[in-house]
């Protein structure tokens, strides 16, 4: 069962606006990158709206085994995905930090890098050839594509059910990794722990006590660090593979936007990275 | 345990108003007693009710919880339900061995409109006899604990017999005699009453200060009692605070029956005095002699 966020049409990004907006005001720490989101949030609302009322062929695999992600990203057409792209850079580029906005000039400039960084992102390759051609890291390049695809594939998961007995650590839906967990009561179950893909914001149900990278669910080995504000989100760690991951516990505050959340909480972040710990999967603004 | 086999003497029957016949013999009430604090939420006691009353296996799936299942069913008949909560900044387990109580008071048969699809045992066992259910779900509506379950197969509505053709034998039901940290216990009911006081004390000297016994006055008491170590939480339990049986079906049911017999008895007396006053009929009175 999927519940949640991905299943609100449009209205969820004003949802998350008004969240950013008042996490801007409680946690000035967080400006920064609660500032670029709320620059960004209109941008992706408007490519969501977009994605809903496009044709996208082949997209959604019919047919497919319960083990197989339902979601082909490889399947859109890049000669559709291009002109938008452009102008989502167009809009985006003047209210980003430097070091991004000089980067995506460097995109913007020239039509076949973002059609190669287009298709490279949709085919899950890695960036590192073309951020070597425009002098920056393949994860700073992620952010363009990744930002622009995010509503896109959230548009199109929405409307195909997460099989209920998906098991994997990765998402039913496109496939990629998840950027954070919730927990959750609903009426089948209390503290339902769900993770939430990087990508397309799908939900699916994981077991609480098991690292989502390595599989580890050693009691001994799974820790919690949580600190006094916010008490609603903590970082899961793993000590076999010394990953982490944040969770979201929407018991705490029912009124918590996990992907807002999420970003607003960077202090826990800098924390883990200090700690040696990885993330699974860095959130769109690359913490 | 002493507990004499064959202890089955009728007490109530859904859709009769009248007692059933007295027993000559006389029959203790048997009970089980659930000491949530010794559970482990094994759900061994699970497989047990499947085995021995030969329920259909259901494919589950991990739904976020630890629970097997998500909820009863006509083929699941006793379900572990695990619920958890902070108390004081630490995580507890709310653990409930969910299935029927067995009330002394039974809001099912009640509520029930079928004569004999629901049997009160002088024991305390309540039982579906599902040859006489006509899948009204009456019952379903009448209990205080949400525990009938109606099947869209059969048409019939199921739920736990106490395993009483495995305590007409004088043995224990199938989920006490599996537990392996002996959570369930199982006896007469004041005996189990007399247990589950010592039970109290042990968790109050444990520092559940809040613990409680499970025996709700408004059915009565019942025949599966629990012993929390947390009575200020029972809707945490999954368990009503203050549950009720309704007896309205049955006492309109008795008043209804017995208009009905005063009527019928009123008709037999007015043609015996219509009778006496105006003596047989003729054949003449209706053809005029023809």
């Amino acid at each position: 069962m999927t519940t949640g966020l991905s299943r609100r049409p449009l209205q969820q990004w004003e949802v998350r606006r008004q969240r950013a907006v008042k996490l801007l005001a409680r946690r000035p720490h967080a400006a920064p990158p609660l500032e670029f989101l709320l620059e960004l949030l209109p941008l992706q609302s408007e490519l969501f709206r977009w994605s809903t009322e496009a044709e996208w062929p082949g997209a959604i695999v019919t047919g497919a085994g319960d083990d197989t992600p339902k979601l082909r990203l490889d399947a859109l057409s890049i000669d559709l995905l291009v002109p938008r792209f452009a102008t989502f850079l167009e809009g985006l580029l003047p209210h980003s930090p430097d070091v991004l906005a000089e980067i995506g000039a460097g995109v913007q400039a020239r039509e076949p890098t973002q059609r190669a960084l287009l298709k490279h992102y949709l085919a899950g390759q890695d960036l590192s050839e073309i951020a070597a051609g425009l002098d920056c890291e393949a994860r700073q390049l992620e952010f363009f594509p990744r930002a622009f695809m995010q509503p896109i594939a959230e548009a199109l998961a929405r409307d195909t059910a997460v099989p209920e007995d998906w098991q994997e650590n990765f998402c039913p839906m496109c496939g990629r990794l998840p950027q954070l967990a919730l927990l959750r009561d609903d009426a089948a179950a209390r503290g339902r722990r769900l993770l939430v893909c990087g990508l397309c914001a799908s939900e699916w149900t994981f077991r609480r006590g098991v690292c989502p990278h390595c599989g580890e669910e050693r009691p001994g080995q799974l820790f919690i660090h949580s600190v006094p504000d916010p008490t609603h989100v903590y970082v899961d760690e793993c000590k076999s593979c010394s990953a982490y991951l944040k969770t979201v516990d929407l018991r705490k505050d029912g009124l918590a936007v996990p992907l807002v959340d999420e970003i607003a909480t960077v202090e826990l972040d800098i924390w883990a990275e200090e700690r040696g710990l990885w993330k699974i999967q860095p959130n769109l603004l690359g913490m | 345990m002493n507990l004499p086999a064959n202890n089955l003497a009728i007490k109530r029957i859904s859709a009769s108003a009248e007692p059933a016949t007295p027993g000559i013999r006389e029959m203790p009430e048997i009970a089980k007693l659930v000491d949530i604090s010794r559970c482990i939420g094994c759900k061994a006691c699970e497989i047990a009710c499947k085995e021995w009353n030969d329920l259909k296996v259901e494919p589950t799936y991990n739904f976020g919880s630890y629970q097997s299942h998500v909820d009863l069913s006509p083929d699941t008949w006793l379900l572990m339900r695990f619920n958890e909560l902070e108390i004081d900044g630490n995580l507890n387990w709310f653990i409930t061995k969910d299935a029927c109580l067995h009330c002394e008071e039974p809001g099912c048969l009640y509520a029930c409109p079928a004569e004999g699809a629901i049997v009160q045992y002088e024991n305390g066992i309540v039982d579906f006899n599902q040859e006489n259910c006509i899948g009204c779900q009456y019952c379903v509506a009448g209990c205080p604990f949400d525990i009938p379950r109606f099947s869209k197969e059969t048409r019939r509505v199921y739920k736990c017999n106490m395993c009483i053709d495995r305590v007409e034998a004088g043995l224990e039901p199938a989920c006490v005699k599996t537990c392996p940290t002996n959570a369930i216990a199982y006896g007469t009911k004041d005996d189990m009453l007399a247990l589950a006081d010592q039970k109290l004390t042990i968790l109050n000297n444990r520092g559940f200060a809040k613990a409680a016994i499970y025996d709700p006055e408004g059915v009565g008491g019942t025949h599966m009692m629990y012993v929390v170590p947390h009575g200020d939480h029972l809707p945490d339990y999954g368990l009503p605070e203050k549950p009720v049986a309704q007896q309205g079906a049955m006492a309109a049911l008795a008043v209804f029956k017995r208009i009905g017999a005063y009527m019928f008895g009123a008709g037999i007396l007015a043609t015996a005095l219509h009778y006496l006053a105006v003596g047989p009929e003729s054949p003449d009175s209706d053809n005029g002699g023809g």
